[in-house]
Parts: structure tokens; sequence; C-alpha cells
């Protein structure tokens, strides 16, 4: 029974995105989840877990500088419009 | 194209090229950036980082058998429920850091626990000296977890991503186990007076332990300076335990305890503390050579672990 | 001390001190199991153990002082804890085995007792399910994964199982199952089918797991309260009261 390694996300809240928190190893998904839960959840408020074996997880190999080639695109950005009750501005 | 997978981003392939974390001159800057595993680091900076990092594993993993010869002791079943908190919360700290470690060499959980098990002792002093009475992890805890709360913030600005994430979750914990201590010493010193006698002579057991387990000041620390340009250490050990007297010498004399060392004083200006220095030597020679009592931690934790290896071994 | 024949304090008395033993059992075994992560969800469970314990005491001893001179001082032979509480294994399969069943049956007993007409220890048996579910799970899991590692693992858990299974079939009922139901207001013999049902429902359990349930003698040798009790006193006796 190899050990594999589990990335453990965890979400606060209902509405709350899941966030990686860190790492398992277990022997498969199921034993992981029980394995998580004390680990990273029981000082924590919390209403889901997930764990992802890390095989299945793809990294990104962009540099940073790729990543943000976007960011400086100024026509995607735009004043915001107010609503009243004239009409828009 | 092909997509990486999160598999081996330990490691990357050896090259020349100089890693994204240089040496910094400036030892009290923080680091410029965070570094992370699958970066291109230099090797000694791998090997600096590794090293301090496996320190602390080892410490985390070696320090609960110590205390679990006493969590079924506890006398209360308060105490009971809080020293098993306790440490359960420092297992946890051993697994995060023996995942930082994985992920920053490659080297498996098999790998590590073989180290853990049967190799060099690599761990605090204090793990060092005998537990034999309860009052030992009650002022342990009380002093010297008291103690690392500071010196663990200061590693949340580690240049090292993973440990300092991993420091957040170790340092929230720290408070709640100087607390434990804290608790367990004050219901000593509201006993019987044998009790508080076993807590006077535990403070004089552990006085000069505490103050060496910061480590010598800068002038005798052989890898203290590497660590600080790395931005793997953020604090000097001198300073650490300064800003410790300050604040535990006036706590453990409300607590009733004397602490023994007639040359302790505050210089009224300069707030500097003198004291009677730690035997360094002994401190060395305990994190270079180990002692019986360390052998002892290792022996018998290769006994409970060898007893139930076949459930993960390897098939 | 509690009237003889007085149902719900016997009750009581028996579920805390089996609380009590397996929260020793689990908090004491944290610092030895398998691996990591195993070991803090054992603490975990263990400390769950022990908070029920101390809430299921308090219903019948008021003062707190007095529950920790009842758990500290008390006499051996007055511990009402069932047989399989007693069990103190160190090997992961027998600690597997001893759980597994007693989560089983602390889950189907736990379910007849909840229809009490004493509505404060139906809240309380309710809540203590929350952490008692995840227990469940814990070792359910657990059981199919090491059953599922290979088959001199199965071997080992069968042979925990063989162990273990006498003394958890004894250690369902309560020591009066008549006198519960009559201070519970639960129907007449709904403890007993219970036990039945859960017998199967181990039985049931185990076969895809390849194991078997067999009858078997109980051993005494297993009974490790004493053993126990020592731990657990030995900080206590040198101030007896000043904790």
């Amino acid at each position: 029974m190899t050990l594999a390694t589990f990335e453990v996300f965890r979400q606060k809240s209902p509405g709350d995105p899941h966030v990686h928190v860190g790492e398992v190893e277990a022997p498969d998904s199921a034993t992981a989840m029980v394995l998580a839960k004390e680990h990273f959840a029981r000082r924590e408020v919390c209403c889901s877990l997930w764990v992802v074996d890390r095989a299945a997880v793809a990294v990104s190999h962009w540099e940073p500088e790729v990543l943000q080639a976007g960011r400086a695109k100024a026509y995607r950005r735009s004043g915001g419009i107010r609503a009243s009750a004239d009409g828009p501005s | 194209m092909a997509v990486r997978s999160a598999q081996g981003t330990s490691t990357r392939p050896g090259t020349a090229q100089p890693g994204t974390a240089q040496p910094k001159r400036a030892e009290s800057a923080p680091p410029a950036e965070q570094v992370e595993p699958w970066q291109d680091l230099s090797e000694d900076y791998r090997r600096a980082a590794a090293r301090m990092i496996e320190f602390h594993m080892m410490s985390e993993i070696v320090g609960p058998v110590h205390e679990f010869r006493w969590v079924p002791r506890a006398p209360s079943l308060h105490a009971k429920q809080v020293f098993a908190a306790k440490s359960q919360d420092e297992i946890g700290h051993g697994l995060m850091l023996l995942r930082v470690c994985e992920d920053l060499t490659g080297k498996s959980r098999a790998d590590y626990m073989e180290q853990i098990l049967d190799g060099p002792p690599r761990f605090m002093n204090i793990f060092h000296y005998p537990w034999d009475e309860w009052v030992d992890p009650a002022i342990v805890a009380w002093l010297i977890d008291g103690a690392e709360i500071e010196r663990q913030a200061t590693l949340l600005r580690s240049s090292y991503g993973p440990y300092a994430r991993a420091m957040r979750k170790i340092v929230k914990e720290e408070g709640f186990h100087h607390h434990c201590g804290r608790y367990l010493v004050a219901q000593m010193m509201a006993g019987t007076p044998a009790q508080r006698s076993a807590v006077q002579r535990g403070v004089e057991r552990w006085w000069l332990r505490t103050l060496a387990m910061f480590g010598p000041s800068d002038e005798r620390s052989k890898h203290g300076p590497t660590l600080m340009a790395y931005g793997l250490k953020l604090s000097h050990n001198e300073a650490l335990r300064q800003s410790f007297l300050t604040k535990y010498v006036p706590q453990i004399r409300a607590m009733g305890v004397e602490i023994p060392d007639d040359n302790l004083s505050r210089d009224e200006e300069t707030g500097r503390w003198t004291y009677t220095e730690p035997d360094w030597a002994e401190f060395s020679s305990l994190l270079r050579g180990g002692s019986p009592v360390g052998a002892d931690l290792q022996r018998e934790l290769r006994e409970a672990r060898g007893a139930n290896a076949w459930l993960l071994a390897a098939a | 001390m509690t009237a003889a024949g007085d149902g719900w304090a016997d009750l009581l008395i028996r579920l805390a001190d089996d609380d009590l033993l397996t929260g020793h059992v689990l908090t004491s075994m944290a610092g030895w199991g398998p691996e990591l992560e195993i070991n803090i969800a054992l603490s975990s469970m263990g400390q769950d153990e022990i908070g029920h314990a101390r809430r299921l005491y308090a219903l019948v001893i008021p003062d707190p002082a007095d529950v920790e001179r009842f758990v500290y001082e008390r006499p051996a032979a007055d511990f009402r804890a069932s047989p399989l509480a007693r069990t103190y294994p160190r090997e992961w399969e027998a600690l597997l085995a001893r759980q597994y069943l007693g989560e089983t049956a602390d889950a189907a007993r736990a379910a007849v007792l909840s229809q009490t007409t004493r509505a404060g220890f139906a809240a309380l048996l309710q809540e203590m399910g929350h952490e008692q579910r995840y227990h469940l799970d814990f070792w359910s899991t657990w059981l199919a994964a090491t059953c599922g590692r290979s088959a001199a693992a199965g071997e080992r858990v069968q042979n925990a199982l063989d162990q273990m299974w006498p003394l958890a079939a004894v250690s369902f009922l309560p020591d009066s199952p008549d006198a519960t139901e009559s201070a519970l207001g639960l129907p007449g013999g709904a403890l007993e089918a219970a036990r039945r049902d859960w017998a199967a429902a181990v039985q049931q359990a185990c076969e895809p797991l390849g194991l078997q349930v067999h009858e078997g003698a109980v051993d005494p040798a297993q009974d490790q309260l004493d053993v126990m009790l020592g731990e657990m006193r030995y900080v206590y006796a040198t101030a007896p009261g000043s904790w």
C-alpha cells in the first residue's frame, strides 16, 4: 500500500472558495479524507473539504510576466456606469 | 503541449544556473521574495534550508516521545484533554514540517522515517534531558513553547515559501501550548508544598537548558550568518534570549518561583540582561553527538513504528 | 454511590466508564500509531471520548470535583466498564478491531437509547452523535483499507477480530437491560433486538472484506483495567485531590 500525496482544500463557510491548506499522505482518497479532517479542520470553522491526489494536479509552467501580461490592457477597463433614477451616466 | 503535473515539483535537474534566491547582504532586511521548491534554487540554498527545516522537523517528531510518556498520566480529566491536545498539535507540526522537507529535497516519507529512526540525532537540546516528572513537560510547555512563539513568528517571513506557510498554523497553536504549560504549573503552585517544591526544583533543572535553547550568540554561531543571509533565519539568538528574559522573568517570579541565577540582573538604562551563561560545550555536544536519552527516543519510535510498519510499507 | 437497581445511574456510569477507557486508549496510543496522520486522528477521537465521559458522569455526579475523585480514586472493582472497553491494544489491527466493533455497537445502541422519554439525554446523545459519526467513518474506512492492503494484512485483521469479537459480543448490552429500558421509557426488549441486528450487520460488513465473525471465549487476560488505572493515577497519587 504505497502512500500518495493528497492536496487538501478547505471551505470555511458555504459560498466561500475552497482554499489550499496543505497535504496529507494516504493510500487513497477515502483514507486521505478522514485524515485531512483532523489534521486541518479540528480547530477551524469548516463546512467542506476536498482532497485531490497530487498526481491529478497540473501546474502552470508560465513565468509571472506571462501570466500577468493581460493586466496592462487599458482597453479592458472602463469607468463605472452610475445608475440613477434619471438614467445611466 | 505537455502540461506539468504537481508530482516531482520538488527537485529540478541540476544545472549551473545560480538560484533565484541569492544571499542577501543586509541581515535585517526581509528577503526580497519568497521562493518555492519548483523554482531554480541553488544547491547551497536548498542544503541550508534542508538542514534548518530538518532539524525543526526531527525535534517535532522525537519530542512527542517524551510527551506521550506523560499523556496517559495526566492527573485530571481536564488536564488529560488539554495535554492530549497539546501533544497532538506537536505531531501535526512534525507532519507539516516533514511535508515541507519532502517537497524541498525529494526524499520520500519512507526515506525520512529511516533518517529519523536510524539516522544521527539532530534535534533540540531540550529533548536530550530526562523528563522524569510530570512537572517536566509542564515547564517545557510553559517556558520553551512560550519562548518559541516569538522566534517562530519571525519565520512567517521565511524566504522559503512552504516553510513560511507551514509556520502560520504552527504559530497559531504555539500560544495554546504556552497557556497549557502555564495552567499546569499554576495548578501545582496552588497545591501542596510537595507540588510547589517540585515546580521550584523543575525550574532549577530547566533554567540553563532554556537559555541555551536559543543558541549561542552570533560570534559562536556556525550556521547562523548563512541562514540570515538567505532569509531563512530572521532573528538573532541573543536578541531572542534577551526578549525571553524581559517577558518571562517577571512571569516566573509572579508564579512564586525563584530563578536559580544570582547573576541575573537588568541594566535599568539599556534594558539589557546579564546572566550566567549556559554550558555551551554541553550544548554543542548534545546537538552534534546526541545523548543516551536522545538515543532512547529514537529506539522507542523504532519499536512502535516497526510493529505497525506492515500497514503502510511499500508493497 | 447509586441505589442498587437504579437503571438510569447504572447506565450512565457504564457508558461513561467505557468512554473514559476508550479515551485513555486512543489518546495514549496517539504517540505510537502507524503514521503521523493517523496518530493525529487517534488523539482527536480520544479527546472526544473523554469529553463524552465527562458529560455522562456529570449527569449522575453534579460536582466536578466529585467526578475527578470518582475517576481517580474509585476502586477498580467498582468500575462498570464493559469487557471490550477494558482492552488496551498496542497493535494497529487490534486497535482497529476494538474500535470498529465498539463504534458500530455504540451507534446501534445509541439509536435505541435516543428514543428515550428523557429529552435532555436524547439531546446529549444526538450531540455526541456528531463526533461518533466521524469515528465510525474513520474506522470503517481503515478497516477496508487495511484488509485491502494484502492477504497477510487481511489475516492479521481476522486474527484481531477473532480476539475482539467475543468481548464485543458480551459488551453490547448494559448489565440489566430491563432496568435500563424501564428507566429510559424504552420498549422492553429493544436493546436485545438492536444487539441481534448489530451482530448481523457486522457479519454482513465483514464478508466483502474477506473477514468472518467467529464466536469464541472471552480471554480474561485482555482485561487491562488495572494497567490503565495505574497509568491514569500515577501523577494524581502524588497529591490526591490537589489537581
